[in-house]
């Protein structure tokens, strides 16, 4: 099974197995991965989600919808080149070993 | 209940079974806490619908594409069956306008004009911009709040604070002129009256009455606006709203804005109203929000937790719904009672309880899924401005009622009123 790790402000890892198809957001909330909210439930309508998606995984992902690009645009949180909503991010077998940052806080 | 659920709808309780009618309308919150504690999580509601009230089944529903907006026909037809029940007599005629209400409202959209009416609206309220309404915010509560300690007394923190305040905030922003306010206000006022669990036929006229006022006055307002050209967010939703070719899309900017700004002007102001209350009834917890302004935000989610304004709304089951071998037939109604599930002790330690220090755990306050609040960022602001100021060490904010009981019979959580006295404090 692929496997995500999720990486916290103060460094802390959790790596997480991912079953493919499933969302980085519903494996951090099913395994109560710090600083992940995911108010809105998986529609790219809240920004809760929000993570840095380590560079090298971000040929792997596809482009953000119009909904995502919207939502990341009016974060409050520093947003970066590869920051994604996790709940965009359904797991491959491509994106076995993915890193993502979790922001210090959300919205 | 929360694990095991029947395979079909006909196995679930019925609600009439479990709690008498007076008492659910008396006090829906109090009702639900005792279906917890026999074990529930949804129920029939005896209207040939579902009534679900448990956290996790809740937002499981919520987040389902197949559990969508209520249709026009469906709401409209069930507050005449309200009014028929209540009095025996015929609804009143002359509902066009309240229908277009309805209709323009996002809620009650489903499929691609949901996603892109609720986009015009919607991105235009991402924190970024909500942050840069505050200022604006704080200096209408300023305004009002140098009103009410200049003429003195108890007034209503709802009524006379929190209902200014967000009305102001929300005129300015939509350019509507200062002067139609205080009839915006009043208007709106009217309205919740469409919100009676057992409406009269006097509340229903009323209700059209000042539906139709309302659309009028903001729609004609908004668009004398939107023509001077000077109003930015008038020109973003316009240019929005332009862009959408699909049947059924609010007619014109003044339509749009009417329908899907009406609770910024009436529940945000409760919503503020009941957090205010919920922090300034907790004395100690009053002190540390003003000792720590930073405590401004859980305050809030926890008073809007607990009060949350809109107690219910329902969606519809567009196709057939399957949740935890539950298989809910397309076409039903399901009603989801969001303040119930904030109060579910499966989702919260000590349910009841105000507490600065939960986890960062949001409720369903604002619903929840893909037709999740669209203005919840800017309600948050607003009940943040409104929190950091009644707690700051120059004003000095007294309850006059401990217990001032709830409005029965709405699903609006509201105070009758809440009498407070506002004094500006010297500095030391």
């Amino acid at each position: 099974m692929p496997a995500a790790r999720f990486v916290g402000v103060d460094g802390t890892e959790v790596l997480l197995d991912v079953p493919a198809g499933q969302t980085l957001r519903q494996a951090a909330l099913d395994n109560l991965v710090p600083g992940i909210i995911g108010e809105c439930g998986g529609f790219a309508t809240c920004g809760t989600c929000h993570v840095v998606v380590d560079e090298r995984f971000r040929p792997l992902l596809p482009a953000p919808s119009e909904d995502e690009e919207i939502v990341l645009e009016g974060l409050l949180t520093p947003v970066t080149a590869t920051s994604r909503l996790a709940c965009q991010i359904a797991m491959t077998d491509e994106l076995d070993g993915i890193t993502v940052h979790v922001p210090e806080s959300q919205g | 209940m929360g694990g095991s659920l029947p395979r079909s709808v006909d196995d679930l309780p019925l609600l009439p079974d479990l709690v008498a009618p007076q008492a659910w309308s008396a006090d829906l919150v109090a009702a639900s806490d005792g279906l917890f504690e026999r074990g529930v999580r949804v129920l029939r509601d005896g209207e040939g619908g579902l009534l679900v009230i448990g956290d996790a089944v809740m937002r499981a529903l919520a987040q389902d594409p197949a559990v969508g907006g209520t249709p026009v026909e469906f709401l409209t037809g069930r507050a005449g069956d309200r009014v028929r029940r209540a009095t025996g007599a015929a609804p009143p005629s002359g509902a066009a306008a309240f229908d277009a209400f309805l209709r323009n409202q996002v809620f009650t959209m489903n499929a691609a004009l949901h996603v892109a009416v609720r986009r015009v609206v919607a991105r235009h309220l991402v924190p970024r911009a909500v942050l840069g309404m505050a200022g604006h915010a704080e200096r209408v509560l300023v305004g009002v709040l140098d009103e009410v300690t200049r003429v003195g007394g108890v007034v209503d923190l709802e009524r006379d604070v929190a209902g200014p305040y967000v009305t102001r905030f929300w005129t300015d922003q939509l350019g509507v002129p200062a002067g139609a306010a205080l009839r915006v206000q009043q208007l709106v006022h009217e309205m919740n009256r469409m919100f009676l669990f057992a409406p009269t036929l006097e509340d229903r006229a009323r209700v059209l009455a000042a539906t139709e006022e309302y659309l009028e006055l903001v729609g004609r307002t908004v668009a004398m606006a939107w023509e001077r050209g000077d109003n930015a967010l008038l020109g973003h939703l316009a240019r929005g709203l332009d862009g959408i070719d699909l049947p059924g899309a609010p007619p014109d900017l003044g339509a749009l804005v009417a329908a899907n700004f009406f609770d910024g002007f009436h529940t945000v102001a409760v919503a503020v109203a009941n957090a205010a209350r919920c922090l300034l009834a907790d004395a100690p917890a009053a002190e540390r929000v003003r000792r720590a302004p930073s405590l401004v935000a859980a305050a809030f989610t926890e008073g809007a937790r607990l009060t949350a304004p809109l107690m219910l709304t329902t969606r519809m089951a567009l196709g057939d719904v399957e949740h935890a071998g539950l298989r809910i037939p397309a076409g039903t109604p399901i009603t989801m009672a969001w303040i119930a599930a904030n109060r579910d002790p499966e989702a919260y330690d000590e349910p009841g309880g105000y507490r600065l220090d939960r986890p960062p755990r949001l409720g369903t306050t604002f619903g929840g899924g893909a037709r999740i609040c669209p203005g919840r960022g800017a309600t948050r602001m607003l009940g943040e401005v409104a929190l950091r100021a009644l707690t700051a060490t120059s004003v000095q904010v007294r309850l006059e009622s401990p217990q001032p009981g709830w409005v029965p019979g709405s699903a609006i959580r509201r105070h009758p009123a809440i009498p407070v006295v506002v004094r500006r404090v010297a500095a030391a």
